[in-house]
């Protein structure tokens, strides 16, 4: 079993698979599974944040 | 077969035994200092369904708007085959657990929705915004 990562590039409307898998070290509740702090990606002149959301739009349902 | 949720975040690592990482959850806003620049976010996906569903191939179609609604462009995941595990309690529903990474330039402030259909079937519920916010980080 195994899950998969797709790169979505809408500037130049490309899908490319990404092989980026985590090597098992442990059943899901394991601590030591999970993928440590510094594994965050480093993003270049952008910050991605949780800041709100705009009220619904009419269209949405 | 169907979108059980579609979350955001900084960035999903797949598991080799098919769980997701879920890191920075859940985003809605990106804060640059100029427009356009490309950014990259990531959204983890579940779909869940009867064995059967999962024995062809499906497509999620994933479209982004721009503020003014209108749409961006349509770019298709693929949703693989697979058979349930050995340990699959019958009758019970399977699911596959999927990562797309988003990578586009907002050109201008606003929000820049998400929105998911399968197999060409809307799945209103899962749309999501993300909000482009002119500042200095």
């Amino acid at each position: 079993m195994g899950s998969t990562i797709f790169r979505l590039d809408f500037t130049r409307g490309t899908v490319e698979e990404i092989d980026e898998a985590i090597p098992p070290r442990g059943a899901a509740s394991d601590p030591s599974a999970r993928t440590p702090p510094e594994a965050l990606p480093k993003r270049a002149g952008y910050v991605l944040a949780a800041l709100g959301t705009p009220p619904q739009r009419a269209d949405e349902d | 077969m169907r979108i059980a949720w579609a979350i955001p975040c900084v960035r999903v690592r797949t598991r080799a035994d098919g769980l997701l990482d879920l890191l920075g959850s859940q985003i809605d806003s990106v804060v640059l200092p100029s427009l356009p620049t490309e950014i990259e976010f990531d959204v983890a996906i579940r779909l869940t369904g009867p064995e059967q569903d999962f024995a062809q191939e499906h497509l999620v179609q994933v479209v982004l708007s721009d503020p003014q609604l209108e749409a961006i462009g349509t770019l298709d995941l693929p949703v693989y085959p697979r058979a349930a595990l050995a340990t699959h309690i019958p009758g019970y529903e399977i699911n596959a657990n999927l990562g797309a990474r988003i990578a586009f330039e907002p050109y201008d402030e606003g929000g820049y929705d998400l929105s998911f259909a399968l197999d060409g079937e809307a799945q209103h519920r899962h749309k999501t915004t993300l909000s482009a916010i002119l500042r200095e980080p």
